[in-house]
C-alpha cells in the first residue's frame, strides 16, 4: 500500500455523528411517548405545548437535543475557523 | 485410607520433581552469558534468549512490557468471565419469572459481574497499557520499582480467586460457603447480616486488588516524576501519561479508604464491632465511606481511557490534538472535583437537603471539564482528514457513547430527576454507556492501535471492523433499552419482575428486556470475534516489518513508543536474533 490515503473529511464525520445522536434523542422521545408517564406534558422551551404522543415527544427530543448540541457544534465550527491554527494548516 | 496416602505421596513426589526441574531452568538462565555476536548457544534443549524460556519467564519477569502483557491477558480473561456473567443476567430477564437462575444464583452473578468488570477488568486493562507504554512514552528504561511492579500484578490472581471463591467452594462445601450476594456496593446492613463466609472472602479479595492498585499507582507516580528522559519535560509530556499520573493520584487517595472501610466491614461481620450498626456509626456511614472511594473510582477508570482517545484520535485525524493544554487542565480539574460529588449517589437516603444541593452543584460542575474534552476531540476531528481504522472507529464510538452517557448523567445529577429515577434501569443504562460504551471502547482502541507493537504482527482489519460495529450496535441497543426500562420504573438488581398495570404494562417492560438481551447477544458475538482476531493474529498474523505501521511519520506524529518499536525491529534484523518467516508480509502497513 504505497499510495498515501487522503482520509475522510472530518466535518462530514462530525455532522454524521451529530445527526445520529440527535436521531437517538428523537427515538427516545418516541419511546417516552409510548410509555407515556402520567404527568407527561412536553413544552418546547417551556412555551410551545406539544401533545404527549410518541410523535409529539419525539419532536420535543429532536428539537431540544438538536438545538443544545447544535449550539455546541456551531461553537466548534467557530473555534475551528478562528483559533485552531494547527487545523487550518492541515486543511491548506 | 492407605491408598489415599499413597496417591498423596505420589503427587508430592511429582510436585518436588517439577520444582526441581523449574529450578534447573532458572539456574540455566542465571548462568547464561550473552554471546558477543548475538548468536545463541546451540545444541541445548532450552532456548536461551535474554530472558528465560517458557513459563518461567512469565513467572519471574520484572520487565514492564512483560508485566503489561500479563495485566492485559489477566484483564481479557476477567472481561470474558464478567461478560459471561452479564449474558446470564440478560438471559435470566428475558421472561418476567426468570428464565435461567434462582434468586440466589442471580444475586451472586450480579454481584460478581460488577466487581469483576470494575476491579478485575477495568483497572488491570488500564494498568496493562500503562505498564507497557508509559516507560516507552517518557523514555524510561523501566518502571521506577520493577519488583514492586511485579508484586502488584501477582496480587491480582489471588484477588480474583478470593472474589470468585464462593462459586468454587459452594459445590464442595454443600453451600456452606456461597458467592457474595451483596451487589458491588456492599451496602450495610445487608452486607453485615449475610452470614455467608463467601462475603468475607470476596472482601479480602477486593482488599487485595486495592493494595495492588495502590502499589501500581505509587510506582507510576515515581516513574513519571523521576524516570523521564532528559528531553521529556512537563511541557511536552504526552496526554496518556498525564491521565495516568492523575489517575494514580486519585488511586492514592481513594483505594486506601476503601481498604479501611472493608476492614471495618469485616470487623462488623466477624468481631461484633458496630461501625455500621444503628447503635454505632449507622448504615449511612458505609455509604459515605464507600462512595467517597466509589465516585473517584469512576474517574480512576475513565481518565486513562480519555487519555487513550486523546492520544490515538489525533493520529488518525492527521493533526495535533486541539487545545492540548485545556485537555490536561480538564483532566486535573476532573481529578480534584471527583472527590466532591460522592453524595449524589445518596440523594434518596434522606440526607440533609442543604448538603444535597451542594453535591448537586459540584456534580453538575464536573460536567464542564468533561465537556471541554469532548469539545476538543470534536474540534480535532472537524479540521482533520480522518482515516477510519479500527482504533479510530473505537475512538469515535467512545465519543458518541460518552456524549449519551454524559448527558443522561447530567440529568441524574439533578436532585428532582434523581429522586424519580434512582435505583431504576435508567441508572444502569447511564453508567453502562460509560463503562462499556466509553471505557471498553477506549480499551479496544488501545489494543488495536498498539497491537503491532506488542505482538509484532497486524490484526485482521475486517474482523476488527466487524468487532467495532457489533459492539457499537450491541452497546446502544442494550443500554438504550435500559434507559427506557428506567422510565418504565423497572428497578435494578431484581431477578424477576411483576408490574402493576397502573405503573407500566408488563408486556412493554418485557419487550425492552428482550431488546436489551438481543443487544447483549450482538455484543457477545462481537467480543467472540475480538478474542478470535487477537489470538489468531498474534499467532499467525502478517509480521510488521516497518516501525511505522500507521503511517504516522507523514504527519510528524510518530510517538516515542513507535520509534522504540522501529529501533527494536532494526536491532532484531542486525543481530539476526529472531528467525524471519518467508511468508512475512513486507511492511504490513494499515491505512484502513
Amino acid at each position: 500500500m504505497s499510495e498515501q490515503p487522503v482520509g475522510r473529511s472530518g466535518e462530514r464525520v462530525v455532522v454524521q455523528l451529530y445527526v445520529v445522536i440527535v436521531a437517538l434523542a428523537g427515538v427516545m422521545g418516541f419511546v417516552l411517548g409510548n410509555i407515556r408517564p402520567s404527568d407527561l406534558e412536553p413544552e418546547l422551551f417551556g412555551v410551545i405545548a406539544l401533545p404527549p404522543t410518541p410523535l409529539g415527544v419525539a419532536i420535543y427530543g429532536l428539537v431540544t437535543v438538536g438545538l443544545g448540541l447544535g449550539v455546541l457544534l456551531a461553537l466548534v465550527v467557530y473555534i475551528s475557523r478562528h483559533t485552531d491554527d494547527d487545523g487550518q494548516r492541515e486543511r491548506q | 485410607m492407605a491408598a489415599g496416602d499413597l496417591v498423596l505421596t505420589g503427587l508430592m513426589a511429582v510436585l518436588l520433581v517439577g520444582i526441581a526441574a523449574l529450578l534447573t531452568r532458572i539456574e540455566n538462565w542465571r548462568s547464561y552469558t550473552p554471546l558477543a555476536g548475538g548468536g545463541t548457544a546451540t545444541g541445548e534443549t532450552v532456548i536461551h534468549r535474554e530472558k528465560p524460556a517458557g513459563i518461567v519467564r512469565w513467572l519471574t519477569t520484572v520487565d514492564h512490557k512483560d508485566i503489561g502483557i500479563l495485566y492485559g491477558v489477566y484483564a481479557v480473561i476477567a472481561f470474558a468471565v464478567g461478560g459471561i456473567m452479564a449474558m446470564l443476567i440478560r438471559l435470566q430477564l428475558v421472561t418476567p419469572g426468570g428464565a435461567l437462575l434462582g434468586a440466589n444464583a442471580y444475586n451472586s452473578i450480579l454481584t460478581s459481574h460488577g466487581i469483576t468488570m470494575l476491579f478485575l477488568f477495568g483497572t488491570p486493562i488500564i494498568a496493562a497499557f500503562a505498564n507497557y507504554f508509559i516507560p516507552l512514552l517518557i523514555g524510561a528504561d523501566d518502571m521506577a520499582f520493577p519488583r514492586i511492579n511485579a508484586i502488584a500484578f501477582w496480587l491480582l490472581p489471588p484477588a480474583a480467586l478470593l472474589i470468585w471463591a464462593g462459586f468454587f467452594l459452594a459445590p464442595v462445601t454443600e453451600n456452606m460457603i456461597e458467592p457474595a450476594q451483596t451487589a458491588w456496593t456492599m451496602y450495610t446492613p445487608l452486607s453485615v447480616e449475610q452470614t455467608n463466609p463467601g462475603v468475607d472472602l470476596m472482601l479480602l479479595g477486593l482488599h487485595l486488588s486495592g493494595v495492588a492498585a495502590t502499589m501500581g499507582a505509587i510506582n507510576f507516580i515515581a516513574t513519571i516524576f523521576t524516570e523521564r528522559d532528559d528531553d521529556v519535560s512537563w511541557a511536552n509530556l504526552d496526554i496518556f501519561s498525564w491521565t495516568i499520573l492523575t489517575q494514580s493520584a486519585l488511586i492514592l487517595f481513594a483505594f486506601p479508604l476503601l481498604g479501611s472501610a472493608i476492614v471495618m466491614l469485616l470487623l462488623d461481620r466477624n468481631l461484633a464491632t458496630t461501625f455500621f450498626a444503628v447503635e454505632g456509626g449507622g448504615p449511612l456511614l458505609w455509604q459515605h465511606l464507600f462512595w467517597f472511594f466509589g465516585h473517584p473510582e469512576v474517574y480512576i477508570l475513565v481518565l486513562p481511557p480519555m487519555g487513550l482517545v486523546s492520544l490515538i484520535l489525533p493520529k488518525f485525524a492527521g493533526r495535533k490534538l486541539f487545545g492540548f493544554k485545556f485537555v490536561v487542565y480538564s483532566t486535573l480539574a476532573i481529578g480534584v472535583l471527583s472527590f466532591g460529588v460522592w453524595a449524589h449517589h445518596m440523594f434518596s437516603t434522606g440526607m440533609d437537603p442543604r448538603l444535597r444541593a451542594s453535591f448537586m452543584a459540584v456534580s453538575l460542575a464536573i460536567a464542564i471539564p468533561s465537556a471541554v474534552k469532548t469539545f476538543n476531540w470534536i474540534t480535532t476531528m472537524w479540521n482533520g482528514r480522518l482515516r477510519l481504522t479500527t482504533p479510530m472507529l473505537f475512538c469515535i464510538g467512545f465519543i458518541s457513547n460518552f456524549i449519551i452517557g454524559g448527558v443522561t448523567g447530567v440529568f441524574l445529577a439533578a436532585i428532582p430527576v434523581d429522586l424519580i429515577l434512582h435505583d431504576t434501569y435508567y441508572v444502569v443504562g447511564h453508567f453502562h454507556y460509560i463503562v462499556m460504551g466509553a471505557i471498553g471502547f477506549a480499551a479496544f482502541a488501545g489494543i488495536y492501535y498498539w497491537f503491532p507493537v506488542f505482538t509484532g504482527r497486524m490484526y485482521q482489519r475486517t474482523l476488527g471492523k466487524a468487532h467495532f460495529w457489533l459492539s457499537m450496535v450491541g452497546t446502544n441497543l442494550t443500554f438504550f433499552a435500559m434507559l427506557a426500562l428506567g422510565y418504565l420504573g423497572m428497578p435494578r438488581r431484581y431477578a424477576t419482575y411483576q408490574f402493576d398495570g397502573a405503573i407500566a404494562p408488563l408486556a412493554q417492560v418485557e419487550t425492552y428486556h428482550l431488546l436489551a438481551t438481543a443487544g447483549a447477544l450482538i455484543l457477545f458475538v462481537g467480543q467472540l470475534i475480538f478474542v478470535w482476531n487477537v489470538v489468531q493474529s498474534w499467532l499467525e498474523g502478517p509480521k510488521v516489518e516497518d516501525g511505522d505501521p500507521w503511517n504516522l511519520e507523514r504527519d510528524g506524529m510518530l510517538d516515542r513508543e513507535f520509534q522504540w518499536f522501529d529501533r527494536k525491529l532494526e536491532t532484531t534484523v542486525t543481530d539476526g536474533g529472531e528467525e524471519e518467516e518467508q511468508s512475512a508480509l513486507t511492511g504490513a502497513r494499515s491505512d484502513d
